[in-house]
Parts: structure tokens; C-alpha cells; sequence
């Protein structure tokens, strides 16, 4: 079987879908291709595995019996880290209706920062080919996103080609917080200062008296065809994260009043995105919600995942990180399941393991791209799939135990 | 082989012209099938002497799945803490009623006698997620409107003049890759304008940067679709919608297609006149008097209806216009991938507010105004109307003059009075209502075998009991058959299936597949590769497609 030439990459949010990975021994090289992240998701795949019970091989089908039945004995289960494809995140959600069991992404604080500005304001919002092609003045907040997204300058903010530019995009970008960025007017700020930064800002763009680099940032923002102010919460300081996105959706909806702007949430790795969406339209509400008998519960603080494996409030958990990278699962004495690729690193041996197939690997699957729109396929690259279940073929198993 | 025998009931079936008679009904292995003989025994037989039997019900326009949606479903938490539903064995949980999950969608659709339900407003670039929400939304069958009009790629192509036959093979490889059945255009342009701060764009204005027109735009894709042989005409969301006086956008909107196939879409919304003392009224007649003398044009109602819902609309330029009334006080905007945009603004409509009451006497004046059955369809543009629950009392009073009056009576008096409705007597018969249902948006959208009862077509039944009370009648059929499966009895779910979804895959030259590649590469931030929703992507997720053929529109 030959290598498809094209892969995707599922870790950071950006979905980036020119990838041509070259087999090399223990998994992939991506020539061109000038990103840590993924260079380390796809150097490192390949190799089998079998299902233990705590560290003990046995056969599949005794670690599927054994998570029914953990899940099924569950006060409280927890279904989380769900790093995992569409598929598999489809399947979860009706494994955690059949136990009664809660649902969390292991990315979820991050976006939860956002909350009061997205669904209790509401906002405007862009995604990265619009930003890419008419953003000519870019705020960014808090440090350089590149730490999370390394593509982010060369795919959406950087020198681009545009539809509306002769040649590439002429863009000005001001980075507000506490590193420069390769190619940014840099506005120093600690990221604690971010709220009190924006009201500058703002200030500034209302002709009040502000810092002059601030006066500058605003004359550009408030001239531009298109501004776009982007951020990732996960980077902000926590105790003011939510601060932050209010005062950015605030400037950006006075803006809209005479010219246009618009808000751009960077983040959603790990198919962040793909859990919420998924969620949402299946039970109604967005993550972090539960399973009961009389209908479903979504409380922000309460069904918080690593806050319940912290209190140990949740008695059971199952945690889906298919996707290659790290399985978050934080050290804990709750009986785990965990469904992971045989390459993942666990952190401990969990109560039950199964090794599970890789999306975009061994098989093919879907995830959602940070900025909501765009799902996108994961073709499977690997020459020789390995004989390995879908995360989904086994949590369908384990829902169908439960049912009998 | 199975055969499900419904016996003695009132057929309306009105493309085959049976208006209640007494008859036998036979579903075999899934289709209607001509009667058992003599000696043969159905499998499962059901007494339904007296009552009303139909085709499932159409709804030919209704936003039930895709961004736009879960983000209504984002901004209307309180909605499904409202209107929980509890865990049933068999079937998935998950509530709602402006903003129901995919899976109470597909419940109530059915309970209600709906087999078929299609989503009006794809963004192409969120196609895939469409058929995700789609694929978990059991029992009725599906199908998607691709929206073009305000994507780049199209309004490059106009302005670039390339060639007509290109034009149209971008067209066809758009229905293709977002695996639609029909083409949708929304604020021809405006969503365009709306990103280069435009605010307003009438159908002769020239558009930002590309220099097209509304006109050109519309003329462009409805001659596309017709070289094609697309069955269902160009899916038109016209400018200005909401506006008062709007009327003569949509009347310049018909005269502008001379004659090419139109389809207007919640037509109630682009109805409106400017006159008296608060520059609101009706212009319905005007509008009605249109859709009577042009045989080329079909409509939906988008009837509004007094309650919670929220409106979620691609238009951005008008969600955007008319945010500050958003109830409750949120909103989203989003410019969407050089495609198109989305905008959702909570909205209460209330019998007392003046420009409500007079919206829902205006859709109301529509339907009685509008003579042909044939070329009328009904719909609250879910959710921007009204929530789909809401279709049993519409039906109501379109059926039951008295109820109307009565509810005419009730609304703020200044609308009462400048609305015609008073004077308009009419009352709907079960089988014109079997034809805006059914056998209609069947017609219009090209489903041979769906909405009417023929031999060969779907086993997609729904039985009723006629009573004074239309809405009771119509809220709770006694039995709904999908494929000839009881999906349920009484209005409640008894057994789940999955529906088909349907497309159109109209040809292409293979260089439009070239500039495409090319398109996504240079401009976008991801590849044509993976902008294409492969047929084998949705049948891994348990769906089947049914591809229906370009063999032209009943309006031309």
C-alpha cells in the first residue's frame, strides 16, 4: 500500500491539511512543514500494544467487560479527556447517557474563560481563510500564539496571499502582552495588566487620553478595513482570562457600529471544538454537562472534570486521548480507563487500558478545527494500518453491555 | 417481504387526485404497494376506517442542523432547561423547542406526521458538520441548500466574466462537494457587502470590491441551476428583508428573473409596506397578486407565530441591523470563510407589539391570498418565525376561520386594523393542506417518490382523526409510518429508524476541479481535498444517499 500523500494534523486547533509525511522508522517525517507540534505527533507513531487490567495483559474483550462494568457500578462516572475523533466523541456521549455519566474535554478551562463573553454577551466572530484574506490590522492578546499554534503566522496572520491585496495581504499586528512576535508592534504588558491594557485601548479609540503606543494600535484599529483582535485563553492569566474577552468583545462591538472588526478565539486542540459542537447539538448543551435519568444537567463549576477528579467526587472514570498526543489524565487513585494509541505515553498505569487505533492513522476520522466552521477528514497515512479497534468500535461495545 | 395494511382510511393523496375517499392502503417491504389479493395476509394491519391518511409531511424549509444552529443552541441554554426532556429507553435524551438538540428534531418532526425535513442554509464550509448534525437526527429523511451568492470564489468568477458554462460547473461541483440537493442565495451579495462594511445593498447596487449586482448574482445562479436541470428552483432569501417597504425589492426580484424559475423563501419577511403613522404595513395583496400571475416563482410562508425563539439567519447584514433587539440580550455575528456568515439574535414575538402582530397577520394574509396550493408551502422559517411545534396551530388557522378571528381579536388592534385579514374568509381543506404539507414541497424539490401515496412511493404515512380542533388533529396523528415502519402512535416515539438523505450531483468539466485546487491552495486555510464531503464519510456514520436526477424544474 503506498503513503497517501496528504495528512492532517489534529493537535493544535489549526487543522492543517498539507501535510506529506514520509515514513521514517517509529513514525513520520514532514518535510516542509515548520512546526514542532506536529513534527512531534507524526515522528512518533506505530507499535502495538495489548489491553491490560491494572498492568496485566489480557484479552480485549475482559478489558471492554471490565469498563462496562466499572462505568455500570459508577455513582458518578466521568467521561473525559475525549480527545478523540468525531466518531468517538459521538459514541462517548451515548455511553455516558447509558451510565448516567458526566462529560468533559480535557481542554475545556480554557474556553470556559471565554464564557461570559460568548454566551451570556454574545460576539462577533471571524474565521482563519476570512482573517487570512481581510484582516490588514490584527490585535493579538497575551504571548506569542505560535507557542500553541506554530503555523498560525505562515497560515492566517502572516504575509499571505489575499483576494483583495495585489500580491500578499499588507498586514499591521500589534501584540499585547508579555513577548514580542516575530513581526509585531509589541505593546509590553503583563498578561495580568490585559484587562486594564484594553481599557487603554479603548479609551484611545474613543479620542480619551491614553498611552501613546496605545493611541497608535487604536488609530490603526479604528482605520482598518478589517480588525481582528485574536487571543488564546488557555495563555491568559486565569484570574482575569474572562476580564480579557469581555473588554475585547466590548471594543469590538463599538467598532462595528461604523466599520468592521471581529474576534477570533484561537485554541481548540485536541478537538476541543469537535466535543463542544458535538455536545451541543446532540444533548443541548455545551461540555461539562451529565447524564441523568429525569434529563441533562450542564453546570460550568459543578461537572468540571478535573475539578471532580480532584475532589475525587467522580467514582469511575474514562478518558479518550486517541488523537497521539499526551494523555492528560492526572495522576489519581479513581479507577481509570483510559483508550490511547499504543505510542501514547501514559502517565501511570491505569485500572484498565485499551490500546486503541490512531484517526488519521490507522484509520480515517474527523475532527473540528479551532475556529467552529470547518471539520475536517483525517486520512489514515499509515502503510499498513494496525490491527487495532476504533476507539468508537469499543465504547459502542461497552454502551451495548450496559444496556443489557 | 413485509406488508403493513392500513384499512378503510380517508386517502388524501391530491397529486393522484384522491380527496378522502375510502380506501385500503398497502406498505410492502417499505414502499406502497398495490392491494393484498384475496387470499393474501398482511404481516401488520391497522383499522383506520374514518380517519385521515396522508404522505408524511415535507418541511422544505427549516434550520435544523449545522453552525448556525448549535450556535442558536449555544445562545439558548434556558430554552432546553425549559423544555426538558427525560431519558426514554430506545431513544436518545435531549430536549428544546426554539433550539431542539438533532435528536429531539428528528422525534418531534416525526410525532408530528413529519418524514422529510431539509436544511435551507448550508455554508459550504461547513458542510461536513451539516451532515454530522443531519446523520444524528433520527427518522425523517434529509437534504441540504448549499447558500452561494456571497462567496468570493463565485463573485470572482462573475467579476473576472468568466464564462457562463464555468459558471455553472462551479455551481454543479459546489452541489457536489457540499453534497446538496438544491441552491440557496441569501441577501444576494449583502453578506458580502456586510464584510467590506457595506450596510445596505438593494438589487441594482453595485456590491464592494467586486462591482456585481444583486440582479446579476441572482439571474447568474438561477440560469446555472437551469442549464443544470436542477429540479428545485434557485432557493431565494431576497435583500432588504425585514425592512419596511420592502415590497418593491421583491417585486423588482420576480420581474428581474424574467421568468427563470424562483423560489421565495419566508416570503412573510418581504412583505412589508411603509405606509401609515408608524411606516409599517402589509403589502401582502401586492405580493400574493405577484405569486398569482407568475407561474415561474414559488413561495414559503415563514409564517411568525407569538412566543420565544431565536432567529439564526446567514444574513448577516440584517441580524446584524437589527441586534439591539435581541431578547434575551445576546448575540452572535460571524463572518464565515469567505462563503458567507451567520448571524442569531433571541427574539420574542408578542401578540401586543404592533410590528409583531402585523408580521403574523401578513404571513396569514399569504396564505389566503395565494390561490395555487400548489406553488405555496408551509413553514415558520424555523426557528426564525417560530419554533416547527408551532405548525399544529398554524394549521389551525389557516383551517378554522373562527379560531383566527378570535386570534385577530386578541392582537395589538392598531395591526388588527391595518391587516386584511378580517375580510379574508377562507378556510383551508384538508387536502389543500395535504398539498402545502406534501405533496407539494415534494414537487418542488423533485421527489418523485415522496409526498403523495402512488404505487412506488415511499412508505412515509401519517394518520389522523379529523376533529373540529385542527391543531389537536395535527399535533398528534394516531399513527406515523417511515418506510413502512411504525415510528410512532398517538404522538409519541415508538421505534427509531434512520432517513436517507437527499442529493443532486449535477456534472462538471474537469477544469473547474483544476481551479478549485487551485482556489483553496493559494487563498484559503485548507485544501479542496478536504472542503469535499465524500459520500463515504457519511455512510460510515450509518448514512445512505438517494440521488435524485437534473431533469428539470416544474416552474419552467
Amino acid at each position: 500500500m503506498t503513503t497517501p500523500t496528504r495528512a492532517v494534523c489534529a493537535a493544535c486547533g489549526l487543522g492543517c491539511d498539507d501535510l506529506s509525511p514520509i515514513a521514517e522508522r517509529g513514525g513520520f517525517l514532514l518535510p516542509g512543514i515548520d512546526c514542532r507540534i506536529a513534527a512531534e505527533r507524526f515522528g512518533k507513531a506505530g507499535g502495538l500494544a495489548s489491553a491490560r487490567i491494572r498492568g496485566k495483559e489480557v484479552g480485549e474483550e475482559e478489558a471492554v467487560v471490565a469498563a462496562a462494568s466499572l462505568l455500570r457500578e459508577a455513582r458518578a462516572p466521568l467521561i473525559g479527556g475525549m480527545a478523540a475523533d468525531q466518531c468517538a466523541i459521538g459514541t462517548a456521549l451515548l455511553l455516558a447517557e447509558q451510565a448516567g455519566g458526566i462529560v468533559d474535554h480535557q481542554g475545556s478551562a480554557a474556553s470556559y474563560r471565554n464564557w461570559p463573553a460568548a454566551r451570556e454577551q454574545g460576539w462577533m466572530v471571524t474565521t482563519f481563510s476570512e482573517a487570512r484574506n481581510r484582516a490588514d490590522v490584527v490585535l493579538i492578546l497575551g504571548p506569542d500564539p505560535a507557542r500553541a499554534q506554530p503555523r498560525l503566522w505562515e497560515r492566517v496572520f502572516g504575509a499571505t496571499p489575499s483576494f483583495f491585496a495585489e500580491g500578499e495581504m499588507k498586514r499591521r499586528v500589534f501584540i499585547l502582552g508579555p513577548e514580542p512576535a516575530p513581526g509585531a508592534v509589541h505593546l509590553l504588558r503583563a498578561l495580568s495588566d490585559l484587562p486594564a491594557a484594553l481599557a487603554q485601548f479603548a479609551a484611545a479609540l474613543a479620542s480619551r487620553p491614553a498611552p501613546p503606543e496605545m493611541v497608535e494600535a487604536a488609530r490603526a484599529f479604528s482605520e482598518a478595513r478589517y480588525g481582528v483582535i485574536a487571543w488564546n485563553a488557555a495563555f491568559l492569566d486565569p484570574a482575569s482570562a474572562d476580564l480579557v474577552a469581555l473588554a475585547a468583545n466590548a471594543i469590538v462591538r463599538h467598532r462595528n457600529h461604523t466599520g468592521r472588526a471581529a474576534l477570533l478565539a484561537l485554541g481548540g486542540a485536541e478537538n476541543l471544538t469537535g466535543a463542544t459542537q458535538t455536545a451541543l447539538w446532540q444533548a443541548g448543551y455545551p461540555l461539562r454537562l451529565r447524564f441523568r435519568p429525569e434529563g441533562i444537567e450542564h453546570d460550568v463549576y459543578r461537572y468540571d472534570g478535573a475539578r471532580l477528579i480532584a475532589s475525587r467526587e467522580t467514582d469511575a472514570i474514562l478518558w479518550l486521548a486517541t488523537l497521539g498526543g499526551p494523555v492528560s489524565l492526572p495522576k489519581t487513585e479513581i479507577p481509570a480507563v483510559v483508550l490511547a494509541p499504543p505510542e501514547a505515553d501514559l502517565p501511570f498505569e491505569p485500572e484498565i487500558y485499551l490500546p486503541v487505533g490512531r484517526p488519521g492513522f490507522d484509520h480515517p476520522g474527523s475532527i473540528f478545527r479551532g475556529d467552529g466552521t470547518t471539520a475536517l477528514t483525517l486520512p489514515p497515512c499509515n502503510p499498513n494500518p494496525r490491527p487495532l479497534p476504533r476507539a468508537a468500535t469499543l465504547l459502542a461495545r461497552m454502551t451495548a453491555r450496559l444496556r443489557s | 417481504m413485509s406488508t403493513v395494511l392500513l384499512r378503510g382510511g380517508r386517502i388524501f393523496d391530491p397529486l393522484h387526485g384522491r380527496r378522502g375517499e375510502a380506501a385500503d392502503l398497502l406498505i410492502r417491504d417499505g414502499r406502497i404497494a398495490v392491494p393484498l389479493g384475496p387470499f393474501e395476509q398482511p404481516d401488520e394491519e391497522f383499522d383506520v376506517a374514518g380517519k385521515v391518511v396522508m404522505a408524511g409531511g415535507i418541511d422544505m424549509h427549516s434550520h435544523i442542523a449545522g453552525g448556525k444552529v448549535n450556535i442558536a443552541r449555544s445562545l439558548m441554554i434556558a430554552d432546553q432547561r425549559d423544555y426538558p426532556a427525560p431519558l426514554r429507553p430506545g431513544f436518545r435524551a435531549g430536549g428544546g423547542r426554539a433550539a431542539p438538540t438533532t435528536f429531539a428534531t428528528g422525534y418531534a418532526y416525526a410525532e408530528m406526521g413529519y418524514t422529510s425535513v431539509f436544511e435551507p442554509a448550508m455554508v459550504p464550509a461547513n458542510a461536513r458538520h451539516a451532515h454530522a448534525e443531519l446523520a444524528d437526527t433520527p427518522v425523517i429523511d434529509k437534504g441540504c441548500y448549499v447558500m452561494l451568492g456571497n462567496d468570493d470564489a463565485l463573485l470572482r468568477l462573475i467579476k473576472a466574466g468568466e464564462s457562463r458554462a464555468m459558471i455553472t460547473d462551479y455551481v454543479a461541483w459546489m452541489m457536489c462537494a457540499t453534497q446538496a440537493i438544491a441552491v440557496k442565495v441569501v441577501n444576494p451579495g449583502g453578506i458580502s457587502a456586510f464584510k467590506f462594511n457595506g450596510r445596505h445593498l438593494g438589487l441594482g447596487d453595485e456590491g464592494p470590491f467586486y462591482g456585481v449586482t444583486p440582479r446579476t448574482i441572482l439571474r447568474t445562479l438561477a440560469q446555472a441551476l437551469v442549464d443544470l436541470g436542477v429540479a428545485h428552483p434557485l432557493h431565494v432569501h431576497g435583500n432588504d428583508l425585514g425592512l419596511p417597504g420592502n415590497v418593491e425589492t421583491t417585486l423588482a426580484t420576480v420581474a428581474a428573473m424574467e421568468g427563470l424559475p424562483l423560489h421565495l423563501t419566508h416570503l412573510q419577511f418581504h412583505s412589508y409596506g411603509a405606509e401609515g403613522p408608524r411606516k409599517f404595513s402589509s403589502a401582502a395583496g401586492r405580493i400574493a397578486e405577484a405569486v398569482n400571475s407568475n407561474r415561474h416563482v414559488s413561495i414559503d410562508v415563514g409564517q411568525v407565530m407569538f412566543g420565544q425563539t431565536v432567529t439564526a439567519s446567514a444574513d448577516t447584514m440584517s441580524q446584524y441591523r437589527n441586534h439591539s433587539l435581541a431578547q434575551p440580550r445576546k448575540w452572535v455575528c460571524m463572518d464565515i470563510e469567505c462563503d458567507g456568515g451567520c448571524g442569531l439574535v433571541p427574539f420574542r414575538y408578542r401578540d401586543k407589539n404592533f410590528v409583531n402582530a402585523l408580521q403574523w397577520a401578513i404571513g396569514l394574509e399569504l396564505f389566503l391570498m395565494i390561490e395555487d396550493p400548489w406553488r405555496i408551502f408551509l413553514t415558520t422559517d424555523h426557528p426564525n418565525g417560530a419554533p416547527f411545534c408551532t405548525y399544529p396551530e398554524l394549521i389551525r388557522l389557516l383551517m378554522d376561520r373562527d379560531f383566527r378571528e378570535q386570534k385577530l381579536a386578541s392582537i395589538h388592534p392598531e395591526a388588527a386594523a391595518m391587516s386584511a385579514l378580517a375580510g379574508l374568509r377562507r378556510e383551508y381543506t384538508l387536502e389543500e393542506i395535504a398539498i402545502l404539507t406534501r405533496a407539494g414541497p415534494a414537487r418542488i424539490l423533485g421527489l418523485a417518490d415522496r409526498g403523495h401515496l402512488g404505487e412506488g412511493a415511499a412508505g412515509d404515512v401519517a394518520v389522523y382523526t379529523e376533529q373540529n380542533d385542527k391543531a389537536a388533529m395535527f399535533a398528534t396523528p394516531n399513527l406515523v409510518f417511515k418506510d413502512g415502519v411504525l415510528v410512532a402512535r398517538e404522538g409519541r416515539m415508538v421505534a427509531s429508524v434512520t432517513g436517507v438523505t437527499h442529493v443532486t450531483r449535477p456534472p462538471f468539466e474537469a477544469e473547474i476541479e483544476r481551479h478549485m485546487e487551485r482556489h483553496f491552495e493559494h487563498f484559503m486555510t485548507i485544501s479542496a481535498a478536504s472542503f469535499c464531503v465524500s459520500d463515504a464519510e457519511i455512510e460510515e456514520a450509518g448514512g445512505r444517499f438517494v440521488c435524485h436526477p437534473c431533469s428539470g424544474s416544474v416552474l419552467a
